[in-house]
């Protein structure tokens, strides 16, 4: 018989075995508190980097740039097509109803606009209904159209010519809460996470569902995730599709809904989220998406347009509109289904809705290449005042002078004459290049910039970086250098217009001759700029001294290098057409230095005001002396080397101008103004060889093409109080017969008793 | 025939060269002397200006409507201390009429209430240029320069503008 256990022994075995569980229990228990420790710890070190990450997140938003708006009142010149041009040039859209912002309808003689919304420094223009009424090639009035009350004057939009993006490349417009339109929040919640509002980060039904309904369907129409889910997904985490990821994912999605409200998470939402691709850049957010897709502000896209968006959440590369149509079509028609079938839209809707095109255009409108020379200029004017970083990532908008109009004009007339040139002159395509500024003379402001004459390069800006030697261009200022002497020279004092040789420094002589090779004896100083006499310009300008002339030159402005040589007298002077626009500028309006600007204001990402550049001017030359020579340009046109303007441009005469040649014909210049607008146009090549053109063959003749198109106003000679008129016999040409007499300005008590005609 | 018709021809010939040649040398007597037919009486001393020189921009009622409504608006703005406002308004005003002498006028007003003495004057200067015949403004003008030389401490500018106000009145 088998011996019984003692109950010791199995006293002891039941020790040893209670002893044993006893262990294992201490060592689970010991290891979960320490994998609960580190996991809690894990999960306070997220909790932490989440909030700090949210708290602290501050989107690159880049800078928006804005043309100026286009200012229409009672009795400005505008012709009816020009502001329909211009109305869809800013996308708006004709209709026949106006229904919201952004659109127009056109009647026999007016049009009904509904404006949008905008920040101005000044103050918020609001989204408005008007009625502009046309008369002829004129605005006759403007009211609003639902009160009838008149309206003075309006600003239509100014439109978006370019972004200084980020350095990481995002591309994003900025939305608030309030300013998500509600049917964008009802396709995100319908497509992409029905209880958003309900549950707390995770869906656990609606991941149950979106298997349910993917299984029956065969194919992927929902995800599971929430929008908190795929909100930290594109803020946190990579796009690999593993399970501890996806553990990540949902812990921190219960955190952060935890600590920030829906709006809040929302709102992050709808600028996070990932929506396409323009080359490099990435566009991120609705905002910008409804930019990029279909030009209008989010606000102002209907349901079938939202749901294409919202469609595109799922893949944006999948679902591109311009790439794959088909699939964005199709994409979008589920979406608007989704909405229908859980009651965010009626049934007509749906139907009118499924039945629009995609309607996204063929590309950006604000791509930065439209205007690179321009933008070039507003960004180094930008960086005196703000850092490249506040730039790059603050979403400031900036407010221009561009004038998109007078731009394109300008673009096209040096491209199409600079072709036309290099035919007659049997250059291959491409040899000559062009430069040109616009700049309204009474403000300083740059209305138009060209810095290559392809309108899509900006690898060298020509206009602010190319200095070339100014030839003639440099005659008025010693022309005014002498009439700021009023005692000494007037209009008709005499020049000595005989052969000259100056010897130099170097031990050299220099010896300048005209342009056609002959001396001309005495002439009148009026004939002598003029027709750009080289023999008695240099010879005044000794009169007068080098030292005078330089600081009349740095009086209009120039701020370049000047040699301190003879050889300044005849334009032997490097500087860009900027730098000659900003010359010509002072002479322009009258003996007003006024510092040329591209910008009006910078207002911050919410259209808060936060810089006015205003208009600060400075008064380095005499009225009068500004008149005077304000008149002999006027006499260069009528009587002198630009005297083809009053042939080409009888209408808009008189004009004021100068034109410019250089050694071996190097370079053609030509500067001119009106009334109100001021330009300057170089012609040459960058290889400095000879372009075989004049000031009058080359660039005049670009500024004739441009001119024909903008039609300015023609200049206005409003004499001082210290001038005086007095009749002398007409010396325009030497052929004249001094039979005639003219009027002539003089200072007051300068007018000579006695004159020779010759 | 005559035998000293040729001599005597020559003689003609020979005067009438030597006054044309006279003609071209001489040396002009002032202007307001000269009785010559292709002289203005009317203009002897001033003569009309050339119309270059005319003012094209005569009253234009409808614009006047926008530079008055903007400049209200200016005044509104400059009374409740709002000066850059005011002044971005006025600075509106001069893109639609920039020869218009009462807006410059009332620029110089602004930049003197943003003590900016330098920019005043020169903007009641060019509102003076523009004036031409309203001699109100331009003593209006003078008071403006006359002030802002004062707070700049140029004593003897201040009075020649404070004279010239007076004699403008």
């Amino acid at each position: 018989m088998p011996k019984k256990r003692s109950t010791t022994s199995k006293r002891k075995t039941q020790r040893k075995k209670k002893t044993k569980g006893s262990s294992f229990k201490r060592w689970a228990l010991q290891i979960f508190v320490i994998l609960s420790c580190v996991f809690l710890s894990y999960c306070v070190w997220i909790d932490f980097e989440i909030r700090k990450e949210f708290d602290g997140k501050r989107w690159a938003i880049p800078a928006r740039v804005y043309s100026q708006p286009l200012e229409l009142y009672a009795g400005c010149r505008y012709e009816k097509k020009s502001v329909i041009e211009r109305l869809k040039k800013a996308t708006y859209k004709s209709v026949t109803t106006l229904t919201g912002p952004g659109q127009f309808h056109i009647s026999d003689s007016s049009i009904d606009i509904y404006s949008r919304q905008f920040h101005y420094w000044d103050g918020v223009e609001e989204a408005r209904k008007l009625r502009i009424k046309f008369n002829g090639k004129q605005i006759a009035a403007i009211s609003e159209i639902d009160s009838g009350q008149i309206v003075h004057i309006i600003r239509l939009t100014p439109m978006l010519i370019g972004k200084i993006f980020p350095l990481h490349d995002e591309d994003r417009v900025l939305i608030t809460y309030d300013d998500i339109p509600e049917s964008l929040i009802k396709a995100l919640i319908a497509v992409e996470d029905r209880h958003f509002f309900e549950h707390f980060g995770l869906d656990p039904l609606g991941i149950l569902r979106s298997a349910f309904i993917n299984l029956m369907a065969g194919k992927v129409e929902q995800g599971g995730s929430t929008l908190t889910q795929q909100l930290i997904k594109n803020m946190f985490l990579t796009r690999e599709r593993t399970f501890t990821r996806k553990i990540n994912e949902m812990l921190m999605a219960m955190m952060l809904e935890y600590h920030y409200s829906k709006e809040n998470i929302l709102s992050a939402y709808v600028n996070e989220v990932y929506l396409g691709q323009n080359g490099l850049r990435s566009i991120h957010g609705f905002g910008t998406a409804a930019e990029f897709y279909f030009s209008k502000p989010l606000s102002e896209l209907n349901n079938a347009e939202i749901s294409l968006l919202v469609g595109l959440v799922k893949g944006a590369s999948y679902y591109n509109p311009r790439k794959n149509p088909e699939r964005a079509l199709e994409r979008r028609d589920l979406v608007l289904k989704l909405m229908h079938e859980q009651g965010f839209i009626g049934a007509e809707e749906y139907k009118f809705a499924r039945s629009t095109a995609l309607g996204v255009i063929a590309k950006p409108r604000w791509n930065t290449a439209k205007y690179p020379a321009y933008i070039d200029l507003v960004r180094r004017h930008l960086k005196r005042d703000y850092r490249i970083e506040d730039l790059r990532n603050e979403g400031l908008h900036i407010h221009t002078t561009l004038d998109v109009d007078n731009q394109e004009i300008a673009q096209n007339s040096i491209k199409t004459s600079l072709s036309m040139l290099e035919k007659e002159r049997g250059f291959k395509s491409g040899t000559l290049q062009g430069a040109l500024v616009i700049a309204e003379q009474h403000s300083g402001e740059v209305i138009a910039l060209i810095g290559d004459r392809n309108k899509d390069k900006n690898a060298f800006n020509r206009a602010l970086d190319a200095k070339r030697s100014i030839g003639s261009l440099v005659k008025p200022a010693i022309y005014m250098t002498a009439l700021n002497m009023p005692k000494k020279y007037h209009v008709l004092s005499a020049l000595d217009d005989s052969k000259l040789v100056l010897g130099q420094a170097n031990g050299k002589r220099w010896a300048p001759t005209n342009y056609d090779n002959k001396t001309h004896g005495n002439v009148p100083l009026i004939r002598s700029i003029a027709k750009s006499y080289n023999l008695s310009t240099v010879r005044l300008g000794m009169e007068l001294g080098l030292e005078n002339v330089i600081q009349t030159l740095k009086n209009l402005g120039v701020t370049s290098a000047i040699p301190r040589l003879p050889s300044i007298l005849l334009g032997a002077l490097n500087l860009s057409p900027y730098e000659v626009t900003q010359m010509y500028q002072a002479i322009a309006s009258g003996g007003l230095q006024i510092p040329l600007k591209s910008i009006r204001a910078v207002l911050d990402n919410k259209g808060q005001p936060l810089r006015r550049y205003d208009l600060a001017v400075r008064e380095y030359v005499k009225p009068e002396t500004a008149f005077l020579t304000q008149y002999l340009l006027t006499e260069v046109v009528q009587n002198g080397t630009a005297k083809r303007l009053t042939r080409e441009l009888p209408s808009l005469m008189p004009l004021a101008g100068k034109t410019g040649t250089t050694n071996a014909l190097r370079d053609s210049w030509f500067a001119g103004f009106g009334d109100r607008l001021l330009s300057v146009v170089w012609v040459g090549r960058d290889n400095n060889e000879p372009a075989k053109l004049t000031g009058s063959t080359g660039a005049m003749q670009i500024w004739i093409d441009m001119m024909k198109k903008i039609k300015p106003e023609p200049i206005v000679l409003i004499e001082p109080e210290e001038i005086e008129w007095r009749n002398y016999p007409d010396m325009s040409n030497p052929v004249s017969s001094c039979s005639q007499t003219r009027p002539y300005p003089f200072v007051k008590g300068t007018a000579p008793g006695y004159i020779n005609c010759y | 025939m005559n035998n000293y018709s040729p001599i005597l021809l020559l003689i003609v010939l020979g005067l009438t060269a030597c006054a044309e040649q006279a003609t071209k040398s001489v040396v002009l007597v002032p202007v307001e002397e000269r009785n010559s037919p292709n002289i203005d009486h009317r203009s002897a001393t001033t003569p009309e200006p050339p119309d270059t020189a005319k003012s094209k921009h005569t009253n234009n009622k409808p614009q006047e409507s926008v530079i008055v409504a903007l400049l209200d608006d200016a005044d509104n703005l400059a009374n409740a201390g709002k000066s850059e406002q005011a002044a971005a308004m006025i600075e509106r005003a001069l893109r639609i009429e920039p020869r218009n002498a009462l807006l410059w006028h009332r620029l110089a007003l602004i930049r003197i209430q943003q003590q900016q003495w330098q920019q005043a004057i020169t903007m009641a200067r060019k509102s003076n240029a523009l004036a031409t015949n309203n001699d109100k403004l331009k003593s209006e003008n003078w008071g403006v320069i006359a002030l802002a030389y004062d707070k700049l401490g140029i004593k003897q500018k201040a009075n020649e503008a404070r004279m010239k106000q007076k004699t403008q009145g």
